[in-house]
């Protein structure tokens, strides 16, 4: 059954996070997996290692990555080649390339 | 349009036999030359653009009795606003002043369009005689067939509907491309050949077997896939049925073999391999063509399909940072984590997503963003876009 109050909730909400003190290890998602990171920030390139171990570095750029958890300044967004962003306690991340037609 | 459709239309047919000055464009039937009395009592010549239903080639009763007028709002003889018809505020679109009237004198619909067109004429040129007996709204032309040029098999009667016929008309003679007609391409397809663009030219050297019929618009006939003919040919003939300008190039566009896409005016690449993808995007702006690049990223989990769909825009001012999200635009090869994971309703919306981005740069959807990659999240139903 609906749950008619839980149904009001706008379905946008996304409780902003605080970015993490540098130093500290944060839990982050990235395609489903839990990772505990070390420090503030993360750059595509670290994404791309935890998602796909085994990848030659030189094929960094055939990788789309999409965010969404992040502290209020990066709540949501996308991440290119060579980009960082800051990261937050649960931050998800989705790591794919995006080839296919 | 072609000649067939007014010709097989009674009523329309009797409207030019009759003299009115009547043409078919863009789905609206348009009668020019008609005299009218304006508010300083002077007769002067308006058009009426009616909106027409057909059903193939044959026109079908009005299901509505306003229409559209260029002209000011008409008066009597005596310069009193017209009674009878109602007169709606009047909206510039491409400089031409329009606005809509209303009647209905018998209290329905009208049966066709003859007993429409002649039901205004009366209305309005009746006043305008009563200035100047000489004047008629029958000088005695004929059909004019403004459309001969259209790329439709048929009119395009859903624009006309809508009232996006003049907007449409953004997309005339433009020259596109797809290359690669899987399920994204064949979606792209799908979508732009409703639009009046002058030719669409399908690349793609593969087969179109029976996965790919679960992964595409409409629904193939066993006798069909028994074909086993090129995707291109395959899109071609069913495509066709509506659009003129289809034209299949059943080969694969790799390196010495791009010039082809110098004279497009856009193109929408739909492939997945890296390697040519990059010959053609660097063509492509070495050519300064516009284009759009499409990518599905999808990974299958026991919790379900997660991934990305992006859609890259190249544009004389996105090239640089277009590149650097297109997979392989900057350099980079295929590589071992690479997924064919594809599904209908994500293909689909990957071609909604690139087509209306196109629709926006040629000014038929307002552009209020200049972002050159806008990537859908699966999972959260996240569209992020990013700009320069």
């Amino acid at each position: 059954m609906i749950d008619d109050k839980r149904s009001l909730v706008p379905l946008r909400v996304n409780p902003l996070r605080p970015a993490h003190d540098v130093g500290d290890t944060c839990e982050i998602i990235v395609n489903g997996q839990k990772h505990l990171i070390k420090g503030s920030s993360i750059e595509h390139c670290d994404l791309v290692r935890l998602a796909f171990p085994q990848m030659r570095a030189s094929i960094n750029s055939a990788v789309t990555i999409a965010f969404r958890g992040g502290p209020s300044h990066a709540a949501e967004g996308l991440l290119t080649v060579r980009q960082r962003t800051p990261i937050a306690q649960g931050e998800t991340f989705v790591v794919t390339h995006t080839v296919a037609s | 349009m072609s000649l067939t459709p007014s010709r097989r239309s009674a009523d329309l047919e009797r409207l030019r036999d009759e003299g009115y000055d009547v043409a078919l464009v863009d789905g609206l039937l348009v009668v020019r030359g008609i005299p009218y009395v304006d508010g300083l009592r002077t007769v002067k010549y308006g058009t009426l653009s009616v909106r027409v239903l057909l059903a193939g080639d044959v026109t079908v009763a009005p299901h509505r009795h306003d229409v559209g007028w260029s002209g000011s709002p008409p008066c009597t003889a005596s310069g009193e606003p017209l009674p009878g018809i109602s007169t709606g505020h009047a909206k510039e679109f491409n400089g031409e002043v329009q606005r809509s009237l209303c009647q209905q004198p018998s209290g329905r619909e009208f049966m066709d369009y003859h007993e429409l067109v002649t039901a205004y004429v009366a209305a309005l040129t009746g006043q305008a005689m009563l200035l100047d007996p000489r004047c008629t709204a029958r000088p005695g032309g004929v059909m004019r067939e403004h459309n001969v040029a259209s790329p439709f098999h048929y009119v395009d009667t859903a624009s006309s509907r809508a009232g996006t016929e003049r907007l449409a008309s953004r997309f005339h003679g433009q020259k596109l491309a797809i290359v690669g007609l899987g399920g994204t391409g064949s979606y792209v397809l799908d979508l732009v050949a409703k639009t009046p663009v002058a030719s669409i030219h399908l690349f793609d050297d593969d087969t179109f077997d029976q996965h790919n019929a679960f992964r595409a618009p409409g629904a193939a006939s066993l006798e069909n896939l028994r074909l086993r003919r090129s995707k291109v040919d395959h899109w071609a003939a069913v495509y066709s049925q509506i659009h003129r300008g289809i034209v299949p190039h059943p080969e694969r566009l790799q390196r010495g073999g791009l010039s082809v896409l110098d004279s497009m005016d856009f193109v929408f690449l739909c492939i997945d391999q890296i390697e040519p993808k990059q010959s053609i995007c660097r063509r492509l702006d070495r050519a300064g063509v516009r284009f759009i690049d499409t990518g599905i990223g999808l990974e299958v989990t026991a919790d379900g399909v997660f991934g990305l769909l992006r859609v890259t825009t190249s544009t004389d001012s996105t090239r640089e940072a277009a590149l650097a999200t297109i997979p392989g635009g900057s350099g980079g090869h295929d590589d071992p984590y690479q997924s064919n994971v594809q599904v209908a309703d994500l293909n689909a919306l990957t071609a909604s997503l690139a087509v209306l981005r196109w629709k926006r740069l040629c000014g038929f959807y307002r552009n209020g963003a200049d972002e050159h990659v806008s990537v859908f999240d699966v999972e959260s139903g996240l569209v992020h876009t990013a700009s320069k």
